[in-house]
């Protein structure tokens, strides 16, 4: 009896399992198949509160599809409120009415093909263009001592950073006005530039900002009546007449086609860009204009001038920074003119650098320089080189009492660029002034290339200064001295005649191909125009010029 | 019927030897440590306690923080190639609450060993009797300090943080509490200080090391001047001023230039130094590290030649502060914590520099700001003079304010404490202080600081950003936001 019901209770037990297992088997588990939860930017959008109607937008361009699949975007999502306010701006009832390509444009334009937060704002364009292949700008604007992110100009954004699973959602309060305007239909447009826009029309240039092509963009530096009126131009016949030489404005050799196109920067530069450089190439040949920051004031062609300040024009950045379709338009509040240079020499010791200046060392101790320290300094690596003062021995008399010394060899340095000061355009001498310094092996050869092309003589860093020679004999193989004071250790040469296209700063290039332990202990260079005295003045151990008497 | 006995007999020893073990088991203790219920029973527990805040001071990375906080906004220093882009976004305004730099967790931990200090240490008292309540009230005091220091971080360093005044045992207790207002927490730190004022002791009687790096009476006044001024109570701030200035125990360090830098910096616990922390041999910091090998910030652009200024004509004739001092020009490196004198630097081996929390030339100059706010500009004057004499400052920039021109003495005086307090994790506060004085009276100096460092392409955003006042203060660190549903982000920050 025992024994039966346990068996029983046995045969239950199995029975009871494997209904179990069948129930188990029969109830589909539901796995999570993905491996992240976080909304994608369509269904963030579709799935929001305030930006609905911008996803139905989306979803009516096409552009659903892809904003819910892998990749990296940046939405900047109009919320509903400015979708309403477009659609009345429109004159239409709903999205519907839009036709296709406008639906398109209105969507790709707030799409970019990138992440881009907020912290990679700066001020100007962001680094990608949208979709749509516009620009988006973004800036900060303080209001009532709040501020503001805004981009291009018009629209603010209440929701910064959304993280979705392919992007960025930036919550924006305005619909981007589509920018359809060139820079000519722009200028144009503003009444305040009415004589500007005479001035362009009268030379022709205005075909040259009407274009759009691929990759060609200008920035232009506009000057409005008001300020026009400031200098005594009125009408286009006062431009005409002051500036007007040949009679004929659509030459380009005309001193009035020069002024306006001296006003048109090459390549698209935001207010941000141009402060970047101390320099820019107009569409003038040969002609530039020079940017100079004060704190938060941007001047152009404000330079100091052989001991003299000549006043620049104010970029107005609150109305600058206009975006186009083939470019960027500012406002300058004073009107900006090419400078007639005429070339002069230029006695330049390379060491008298801001940041050796600025560390105190400049002309009071030797330093071995970081390779990186001095910015308009570029070596070939990341060997440092050395600054010596005074000089001492028979390496005293150096022009400053000092030497800048680079290991200029192929195993060490082969190469370093200097920027220049500015040279005004003509045609030069260079020279090199160095104190002579060879190995056991012999010294080192050193080319000298000015923006990369070669000049005609190399440098032989062991070479002695020929004091038999008289100075005039001397200059007539091209070699000179160069300091009152020193040795014939010190020596320097001409290294070649260049022509000087444009003023500006210039690259100095000093290669070897050789590899000995000699140094090129650098101390001067000059350059000196080709028509004006090459060996006078001379300079002493304090860098001042010593005239022959 | 065998069988069943063997059973019962097998389950029996079975029970007993679980039953054993059960008891055991929830009775177990760690071996080399103690627990809570075993902690808090006699004076040295608390003692211990006590010091476990020190070492937190010290281990805590409190230091480089306060260094990242006070300086990075500030003309004072430059990155370098060895930063991080955390610090980059910091430097250049654009935080957000996922930066790692915004976390408090650091300030926070140390607040939480103080809590537990003036929350159990009284207990103690009844159970070992021989904690006199004087010794207890030192304790208590020196907690209440430092805790008080934590708080007036964060208030000046987020603005509006939670208060939390109770020690904090498990997670499981209610966490989520929402931000007191700044004033609220600046009027929680005068409470505490103002109870730990009478509390603490004048002197430990035993080494300087003791009374320079523990808290003292002369500290909980230097803590209270500081946080007045944040109050924009002058009167008070001079009068806790006063009563490090009348007890005669300090003085500024001679500025010899050869002993100078070697006596207050590299040894440290000098006559002028009021709280410092003590890193020594045993306990090294990460300066050397931070500021010579690796360095992720060195001196800024200007420092040297606009602030501290050159003598062209006489090389005699220096700042003892600038070169060799509080920077490095050679080098651009910041060289206050890395100089054994004007000549030698320290080796990695001896990188315990200490962090001057407070120091005399500090009190002397906190004065002179309390003074110049209740207009005596001729006696604020005098303080600020004391200070640039021993250093001796540089007439090119003694700006000679008129007695009466007390925003010109104010210009003065920030620049002065620029360069007294340079790397001192101080300028960025004392811009700040100043600037928001008077409904954001001298917002320039803010502005003006900003545009000296402001990359171009960056300017005019980080100027229209700093232009609002929600920005002088941090984001909340998002996983804080995540915890603690109370919290709600700095509106500068959005969501």
């Amino acid at each position: 009896m025992k024994k039966n019901t346990r068996k029983k209770s046995i045969v239950h037990l199995l029975i009871g399992v494997c209904m179990l297992l069948t129930l188990s088997s029969c109830l589909k588990e539901d796995f999570t198949q993905t491996t992240d939860e976080t909304p994608n930017i369509a269904s963030f959008l579709k799935n929001s509160a305030d930006y609905t109607m911008f996803y139905d937008a989306v979803k009516q361009a096409g552009a659903a599809s892809y904003l819910d699949a892998w990749g990296t975007y940046t939405v900047f999502a109009p919320n509903n409120a400015a979708v309403q306010r477009y659609l009345q701006e429109q004159g239409k009832e709903s999205l519907a009415d839009f036709a296709d390509e406008e639906i398109k444009l209105l969507v790709t334009q707030h799409i970019v093909e990138d992440t881009v937060s907020t912290g990679n704002f700066k001020d100007g364009k962001i680094t990608k263009n949208s979709v749509a292949g516009l620009f988006i700008t973004t800036s900060v604007v303080s209001e009532g001592g709040q501020a503001k992110i805004v981009l291009n100009k018009e629209s603010t954004i209440l929701l910064p950073n959304q993280r979705t699973g392919n992007g960025l959602v930036h919550g924006v309060d305005k619909v981007f006005t589509p920018i359809t305007r060139t820079l000519v239909e722009q200028i144009q447009a503003d009444p305040n530039l009415s004589l500007f826009a005479e001035a362009l029309a009268a030379t022709g240039l205005d075909v040259l900002l009407g274009k759009v092509a691929a990759n060609e963009y200008f920035s232009v530096l506009t000057v409005t009546n008001e300020v026009f009126a400031q200098r005594g131009f009125h009408n286009l016949q006062d431009l005409k007449d002051k500036y007007s030489h040949t009679g004929n404005p659509r030459n380009t050799t005309d001193s009035l086609y020069m002024h306006m196109s001296y006003h048109i920067v090459k390549d698209l530069k935001y207010v941000s860009d141009l402060m970047l450089q101390s320099s820019h190439t107009t569409t003038v040949p040969n002609e530039i204009v020079l940017v100079k920051v004060d704190k938060e004031r941007v001047l152009i062609n404000e330079e100091e001038w052989l001991g003299t300040i000549e006043l620049g024009a104010e970029v107005d950045r609150t109305k600058s920074d206009v975006t186009t379709k083939n470019g960027v338009l500012h406002y300058l509040k004073d009107n900006i003119f090419i400078k007639q240079r005429l070339p002069f020499p230029i006695y330049w010791d390379p060491a008298n650098q801001p940041e050796l200046k600025t560390a105190g060392i400049y002309k009071r101790a030797s330093m071995s320089v970081p390779y990186n320290l001095i910015k308009d300094i570029t070596l070939a690596n990341t060997s440092n080189y050395y600054y010596g003062y005074p000089q001492t021995g028979n390496s005293a008399g150096a022009v400053n009492d000092d030497l800048l010394n680079f290991n200029l060899r192929t195993a060490v340095l082969p190469w370093v660029e200097m920027r220049t000061p500015v040279i005004v355009k003509g045609r030069y001498k260079v020279w090199i002034a160095w104190r002579r310094v060879e190995s056991n092996q012999g010294p080192n050869m050193i080319d000298i290339y000015l923006n990369g092309v070669q000049l005609s003589r190399q440098l032989n860093t062991g070479e002695y200064r020929n004091t038999t020679l008289n100075p005039r004999e001397l200059e007539a193989i091209g070699y000179k001295r160069v300091t009152t004071t020193g040795s014939n250790v010190h020596n320097c040469k001409m290294v070649g005649i260049i022509d000087i296209d444009f003023t500006d700063r210039h690259i100095l290039r000093l290669e070897t191909k050789t590899n000995r332990a000699a140094e090129l202990q650098l101390d001067m260079i000059h350059f000196i125009p080709v028509d004006m005295e090459q060996i006078y003045p001379q300079f002493d151990a304090n860098g001042n010029p010593v005239y022959p008497i | 019927m065998k069988t069943i006995k063997r059973y019962i007999t097998w389950s029996i020893i079975c029970c007993g030897i679980l039953s054993g073990s059960c008891t055991k088991w929830m009775d177990i203790k760690p071996e080399n440590g103690l627990v809570a219920q075993d902690f808090w029973q006699t004076k040295e527990h608390v003692r211990s306690a006590v010091n476990g805040i020190y070492i937190s001071l010290l281990n805590s990375n409190l230091a480089e923080q306060l260094f990242v906080h006070g300086e990075l906004r500030t003309d004072m220093v430059e990155l370098t190639t060895f930063t991080n882009l955390q610090l980059d976004e910091y430097r250049y305004a654009n935080l957000n609450s996922s930066n790692p730099s915004v976390h408090w967790a650091p300030f926070y931990r140390i607040i939480n060993f103080c809590n537990n200090v003036i929350e159990n240490a009284p207990k103690v008292k009844d159970i070992d009797p021989t904690l006199t309540q004087a010794d207890l009230d030192a304790y208590i005091g020196e907690a209440l300090a430092i805790r008080a220091w934590m708080y007036l971080n964060l208030g000046r360093i987020w603005g509006d943080v939670p208060l939390k005044l109770n020690y904090t045992a498990s997670d499981e207790e209610e966490l989520n509490i929402a931000k007191s207002g700044q004033a609220d927490i600046f009027a929680a730190v005068v409470a505490d200080l103002v109870r730990a004022e009478p509390m603490v002791k004048e002197t430990f009687g035993t080494t300087t090391a003791a009374d320079k790096g523990k808290v003292t009476k002369y500290t909980v006044n230097a803590l209270l001047a500081d946080v007045y001024l944040w109050q924009d109570d002058f009167q008070k701030a001079a009068a806790a001023c006063d009563v490090l200035i009348n007890s005669g125990k300090f003085d500024l360090v001679p500025g010899n230039p050869s002993s100078w830098l070697n006596v207050l910096f590299a040894t440290g616990n000098s006559i002028e130094g009021i709280f410092e922390l003590q890193y020594d041999r045993q306990f090294l910091n990460n300066f050397i590290a931070l500021f010579s090998l690796n360095p992720r910030y060195q001196v800024g652009q200007n420092v040297y030649e606009n602030l501290y200024m050159i003598d062209e004509t006489d090389p005699e004739n220096f700042d003892i502060r600038g070169n060799r001092g509080s920077l490095d020009a050679s080098t651009g490196q910041i060289y206050k914590y890395q100089a054994i004198n004007r000549d030698v630097r320290k080796t990695l081996e001896e990188s315990y520099t200490h962090w001057f929390v407070y120091r005399y030339a500090d009190v002397l100059l906190m004065k002179a700001e309390a003074l110049n706010g209740m207009e005596q500009g001729e006696k604020a004057l005098e303080l600020i003079y004391q200070v640039r004499e021993r250093a001796n400052a540089l007439v090119f920039n003694d700006l000679a304010p008129n007695e009466n021109d007390f925003q010109g003495i104010t210009s003065f005086l920030v620049d002065e404490r620029a360069r007294e307090f340079a790397y001192e994790g101080k300028r960025w506060f004392d811009v700040l202080r100043h600037a928001r004085r008077n409904n954001y009276a001298r917002l320039d100096l803010i502005t003006n600081m900003v545009m000296s460092y402001a990359p171009p392409d960056r300017q005019q955003a980080m100027l229209n950003k700093y232009r609002d006042p929600g920005s002088h203060y941090l984001p909340i660190y998002f996983t804080e936001l995540q915890m603690n549903k109370a919290l709600v982000q700095n509106p500068f920050y959005g969501n």
